[in-house]
């Protein structure tokens, strides 16, 4: 059910659910009707070309097509062009051929079924067929994928349709914006002062957020293994895979919050950093990337240079009492 | 009687001593004319060798780093959006904000992490 209510002097929210999450907008008064219109537009656009759980997808017939080449939507080209601009940035941590792994490890519907955990025992470790693996024409926008090889564009999908979704409402009506789906967030044109407030969540289970940011333009995100895990038998699996292994990544972040020159670009640094483990700060330091981290037993959060330290939160390795 | 070793020096300075000025400055145009022509044909020279080179090392390079199975890099326009995320020119980097953030001074009405 959506709904709209004053969130400071002059913006107003409008908050929604979809792709399996909340979409949430923050605009001006004035323009968030129609500018809730468009995000919905758009929400449907990308659920329509990238949704792994819908029959009708496009997405779901180039999985179903894998072994020879199909001629795909504008959008799902897109969306394969991104997620793999963002595999060969993070060097293959974030890999858009996870889909079969996914499977192996139950999340084959959407996650609201997966509550109750599903049967069967943790798969052996298997690479997944790697970025690499994909042909793209974009003369002719068609996709090849090897056989037995499915596409997972979770990673980047939602994140582009927030950046697209920002960018399409602040041309078409001038305003500042931030589009928010399911904590990736992204914002266009001008801010209100002292910029886009958001909250950051550490518990996973909850929506309480420990810090509150603000972002002037670009994007912020959020990946963690605390919200998206399920019981696959005996076993808690997560939603993150590691391409090395095509299991869930091995815990050592509950969640990593990353700013960035766009929502794509700061989704796929916090999801690599979760592959990353231990190496994550050296890593996101080294790409000057804003970033917090909390360990996955929430004794201890990190934050790089850049993160702004809110006096709400632990700072640089400070245990907490 | 001029030893024979010492008509080479005579034959050398005459033209120097009896010259007259239209002469000289014959000979000096004569001198600066192929000293440009030697300067233009090392600098063609260099020219060439500095193309064959970054073309050398385009060709390394192009095999050294090999990007993935796209046959072009052309990117697709979709619909209305004008800056998705993976359209802009750094579309294969990780870069940072073009400001950082800072610490709210509002209440926050989206929250990142907990979903």
């Amino acid at each position: 059910m959506a709904e709209a209510y004053a969130s400071a002097r002059s913006q107003r929210c409008y908050r929604t659910r979809a792709l399996g999450t909340i979409a949430e907008l923050v605009t001006e008064a004035g323009a968030l009707f129609e500018a809730s219109e468009m995000l919905e537009r758009e929400l449907e656009r990308i659920d329509l070309a990238a949704s792994r759980f819908r029959g009708d997808s496009d997405l779901s017939q180039l999985n179903s097509a894998a072994g020879r080449e199909v001629m795909v939507s504008p959008d799902l080209f897109e969306a394969i062009e991104v997620a793999l601009a963002m595999a060969e940035a993070t060097d293959g941590l974030v890999d858009p051929t996870v889909g079969v792994a996914m499977k192996r490890l139950g999340y084959d519907r959407d996650f609201a079924d997966l509550t109750l955990g599903v049967d069967g025992q943790l798969p052996a470790e298997q690479p997944v067929p790697g970025w690499r693996s994909v042909s793209i024409d974009a003369d002719r926008r068609a996709v090849c994928l090897p056989a037995d090889t499915s596409l997972d564009l979770g990673a980047t999908a939602k994140a582009l349709a927030a950046d697209r979704a920002a960018a399409t409402i602040h041309d078409a009506l001038g305003c500042g914006v931030l589009v928010s789906l399911g904590g990736d967030a992204s914002a266009a044109g001008p801010a209100p002062v002292g910029g886009f407030s958001i909250g950051i969540a550490d518990a996973c289970t909850s929506r309480e957020p420990a810090e509150a940011i603000a972002i002037s333009s670009g994007g912020l995100a959020s990946s963690g293994v605390g919200v998206r895990q399920w019981r696959l038998g005996p076993h808690r699996v997560h939603h993150i895979v590691d391409p090395a292994t095509g299991l869930s990544a091995a815990p050592c972040w509950r969640t990593v919050s990353v700013a960035a020159e766009t929502c794509v670009q700061a989704n796929a640094a916090s999801t690599a950093a979760i592959v990353l483990g231990e190496r994550a700060v050296a890593w996101l330091e080294e790409l000057r990337l804003p970033a917090r981290l909390v360990r996955v037993d929430g004794t201890t959060v990190i934050t790089t240079e850049g993160w702004p330290y809110s006096g709400l939160s632990l700072v640089t390795e400070q245990k907490a009492q | 009687m001029l030893a024979s070793g010492s008509a080479p020096s005579l034959i050398c300075m005459t033209p120097v001593r009896h010259a007259n000025p239209a002469q000289r400055r014959h000979a000096a145009s004569a001198r600066r004319d192929g000293a440009l022509n030697r300067l233009s044909t090392i600098t063609r020279g260099i020219v060439v060798a500095s193309l064959a080179a970054v073309g050398a090392m385009g060709i390394y390079v192009a095999k050294a780093l090999p990007g993935h199975h796209a046959t072009t890099t052309t990117s697709v326009s979709s619909g209305s959006s004008a800056n998705s995320g993976g359209a802009s020119s750094s579309a294969n980097t990780l870069n940072p904000p073009s400001s950082s953030p800072s610490a709210a001074s509002t209440p926050p009405p989206v929250t990142s992490g907990g979903s």
